[in-house]
């Protein structure tokens, strides 16, 4: 299992459209992805829980990676995420 | 009606969350929406300036910028109304909600109430896409699309 802490660097932060971004890349990912911020974890394939979190541009969240293509799976979230 | 496997499938009419004509989301102008991202749904060019919750069930969700509310229904359906295109850049300028995450709702209980004139000042449209955010999960489909003049918006059949 692998934990991260990533800046979220889009503009609308973690809202719709972002959000399902991120909802799609979970979907083919063979990890299982959650996102866990304040104590909330959140499943990664949930987009309402995804958005539930109210992630703003600038803000950080943990991610939790574990499955077959971990360390894979943490660097395209990253690059996703830190994305402006 | 009943399935290969015997699984009855449930029924869940979803209602308009606010009057108006029925669009088909492939022609919601944002990719998010037109190209399901979020879900599959319907949108609606609202009439009127209040938006009612379009079954029973309860608030999962209302973003800091009241643009959009989240609801899920008592069988689990969840559903995503999205008020306007672009509307997360007014910051909550032009949106009143009435309601918070966790409240229980009943079907056509006012959940937000916007500003037509400030929220088309600002140059965005109304358009108004209503999508079900865990189609997949639940094995949701979308038997029917309500009419412009109905207040049906979508029925449901639930297999999971």
């Amino acid at each position: 299992m692998l934990r991260e802490i990533i800046r979220v660097n889009g503009k609308d932060g973690l809202h719709a459209r972002p959000a399902a971004e991120f909802v799609q890349l979970c979907k083919r990912l063979k990890s299982d992805v959650k996102l866990e911020k304040n104590g909330t974890v959140v499943p990664g394939k949930s987009i309402i829980g995804i958005m539930s979190l109210g992630i703003a541009k600038g803000e950080e969240v943990k991610i939790i990676v574990e499955g077959d293509d971990e360390g894979e799976a943490l660097n395209v979230i990253k690059e996703l995420l830190n994305k402006e | 009606m009943l399935n290969i496997f015997g699984k009855k499938a449930e029924k869940l009419i979803i209602y308009k969350p606010v009057k108006g004509k029925v669009i088909d989301l492939s022609e919601v102008p944002d990719a998010v929406f037109s190209e399901r991202l979020m879900g599959d749904g319907a949108a609606i060019e609202p009439e009127g300036n209040e938006v009612a919750a379009p079954c029973n069930g309860k608030v999962l969700l209302v973003p800091k910028t009241l643009h959009a509310i989240a609801i899920e229904a008592e069988n689990g359906v969840e559903l995503l109304i999205h008020i306007g295109i672009d509307t997360v850049e007014l910051g909550g300028q032009g949106f009143t909600c009435h309601v918070n995450a966790g409240d229980p709702v009943r079907r056509g209980d006012k959940l937000i109430s916007f500003d037509r004139e400030a929220i088309g000042r600002e140059g965005k449209v109304l358009t108004t896409p209503i999508v079900i955010t865990n189609a997949e999960e639940k094995n949701i489909e979308i038997v029917k699309l309500g009419t412009d003049n109905s207040d049906v918006l979508m029925e449901l059949a639930v297999k999971g």
